[in-house]
């Protein structure tokens, strides 16, 4: 193992991504996400990266696009209305296959909100922000550690689906400092974009046979001629193989549309089982099930920790990943409960999902909702928990 | 063992510096922690408080609701966050900015011219290091050795005068005050 550190939530995103091989950061300055901005400017440099601040959030997704296109991994990170001004370059990465990562420390909303309170209000942004269907992956860490270590899942799952990635985290973990041993580098396995290797003749932008395929993808200025984003001068609208659009005459364009919305679910979908990661504690023999994501995940494990000394049989699932969202997961943990707890800082986003999920099984659902900028403490958590347990 | 301490200011008093120096010590020792902090988006005169949890195994819940420690560094840090300490926790406040003591209970009061001694020293911001220095002593929790290290590797600017203020805070020799 590495060293044993004090290290804060938003230094932890930036190291994990210096190790996932991230070497280009573009971003617009916005509390609470600055520090990682910061960092990425003292440590890229030194690791013959580069660190631009643009002039704007939409400048800055696009510039890392840029970036990625040309082969090198790319990432930013920005909070509030700068996450919603990146929903137009999410959109455009996800039809394009672009591989980014973005970070998303969440703070309250709507709007400017409030810069200095946290929250948990953008669950649903961060997944359905942007125009158009297609699948995202969202993941949420729940620790300073996990900060670091989801990072380098983020930039590994963007490259290997060519897709963008959202972290999505709260001012609560970016800017907590925890203890953290990170791992020695040379143990931490890296992926990278598939690249073509056959002729360069022939070579399609977006070579896909099946639903379930991602294109191999070649670098901007390299030997192999890609076709993003323009042709003939003109904005190239969703794209076919070719990378041309879907639009000619000579094509059959309902067919070939629904193929690549298809597509761009499906190389995601396909692997599920590895993309949706959830960590189940003491929910064996739970009666009560909490489920929660990110740094209300801890509170809730602490709260499982204090229950279980009371005698209450009480579980967590927590959603490491939330899209695709864990309903499967949701709804086998949930087979034994008397009822389920969903913590949240917001005004029942998740609990929207999880209702879903358990739709027809019958199991209560409570809400624990706090929209006041406070943290959910494990002490609410075991209150409702006793109400239902009796 | 969990210790928590809240150090509680106004912009601009250093006390959110104070807590990381705290928490990093801690770590350097061996120990666990976590140290968070709540202010508003003033740079100074409004409300800044720094968290720290401190543990010997992984610190699972990671803020601060019922401090073991409590210092007071204005009078209206003090009346925001008394009514948090435990009922048998340690109050250290400094003299200059809080005049107003409520009922001291079962408590353990320190009053400690923190300012002051850093005015003697040359200059005022040093305050917080002078802070850290203190309640390391008196809670036991820290080696002299390990708070120099860290304001070392932590406090670019004033290397000889911060290490000063661990030495001046490790010296003072501290009473309860009624």
């Amino acid at each position: 193992m590495g060293e044993r550190r004090l290290m804060l939530g938003n230094e932890a995103f930036c190291e994990g991504a210096i190790a996932a091989g991230v070497r280009f950061f573009a971003g617009y300055p916005i509390t609470p996400a600055t520090e990682i901005f910061e960092a990425m400017s003292r440590r890229l440099p030194g690791v013959g990266g580069v660190c631009i601040q643009m002039e704007d959030e939409i400048a800055s997704i696009h510039a890392c696009m840029g970036a990625s296109l040309v082969g090198v991994k790319a990432i930013t990170a920005t909070s509030g209305i700068g996450f919603s001004l990146m929903q137009g370059g999410l959109g455009d990465a996800a039809a394009s296959e672009i591989p980014i990562v973005v970070i998303n420390v969440q703070r309250v909303g709507p709007g400017a909100g409030v810069a200095t309170a946290s929250a948990q209000m953008d669950f649903m942004q961060s997944r359905w922000g942007s125009n158009g269907d297609y699948m995202r992956i969202v993941l949420a860490p729940s620790t300073v550690s996990e900060a670091h270590s989801l990072t380098i899942k983020a930039v590994n799952f963007s490259e290997r689906f060519r897709v963008p990635v959202v972290i999505l985290t709260e001012l609560f973990l970016g800017l907590l400092r925890d203890t953290v041993e990170t791992p020695d580098p040379g143990g931490i396995e890296l992926q990278e974009r598939p690249r073509p290797s056959g002729p360069v003749d022939g070579y399609l932008t977006y070579d896909a046979r099946t639903v379930n395929d991602v294109p191999p993808m070649a670098d901007v200025g390299s030997e192999y001629r890609a076709t993003y984003f323009y042709q003939n001068g003109a904005w190239r609208s969703t794209h076919v193989p070719d990378g041309y659009n879907a639009d000619e005459f000579t094509r059959d364009k309902g067919v070939q549309l629904d193929f690549f919305i298809r597509r761009i679910h499906e190389k995601v979908l396909s692997h599920r089982d590895e993309v949706v990661m959830t960590e189940a504690t003491r929910t064996d023999d739970a009666e009560i099930l909490v489920v929660a994501y990110g740094i209300m995940a801890q509170v809730a494990k602490e709260a499982v920790h204090l229950a279980r000394q009371q005698g209450i049989r009480m579980g967590l699932l927590k959603l490491t990943t939330v899209w695709p969202f864990p309903d499967a997961e949701v709804r086998a943990h949930a087979a034994r409960a008397k009822a389920v707890i969903v913590p949240e800082m917001s005004r029942g986003q998740l609990l929207g999902e999880v209702g879903k999920a358990l739709n027809n099984t019958g199991v209560p659902i409570l809400p624990l909702q706090h929209i006041n900028t406070r943290f959910i403490t494990p002490q609410e958590i075991i209150a409702l928990c006793s109400a239902v347990a009796r | 063992m969990l210790i928590e301490l809240r150090i509680a200011g106004t912009g601009g008093q250093g006390s959110v510096m104070a807590g990381q120096l705290f928490a990093a010590a801690a770590v350097k020792q061996g120990l666990f922690a976590t140290q968070s902090q709540f202010y508003g988006s003033e740079i100074q005169g409004g409300p800044a408080v720094a968290d720290v949890r401190i543990s010997d195994e992984p610190v699972m819940f990671p803020w601060v609701t019922a401090p073991d420690i409590l210092v007071a560094l204005h009078q209206n840090a003090l009346d925001a966050h008394l009514k948090y300490l435990k009922p048998d926790g340690t109050l250290i406040y400094d003299p200059l900015f809080v005049t107003r003591l409520p009922e001291k209970g079962g408590r353990t009061v320190h009053a400690v011219r923190l300012a002051e001694m850093a005015d003697g020293l040359g200059r005022r911001v040093v305050a917080n290091v002078i802070a850290v220095a203190v309640v390391a002593r008196l809670s036991g929790l820290l080696t002299q050795d390990s708070v120099r290290a860290v304001v070392d590797e932590r406090i670019a600017r004033g290397k000889e005068l911060n290490q000063k203020a661990v030495a001046t805070g490790y010296a003072l020799s501290i009473g309860a005050t009624a």
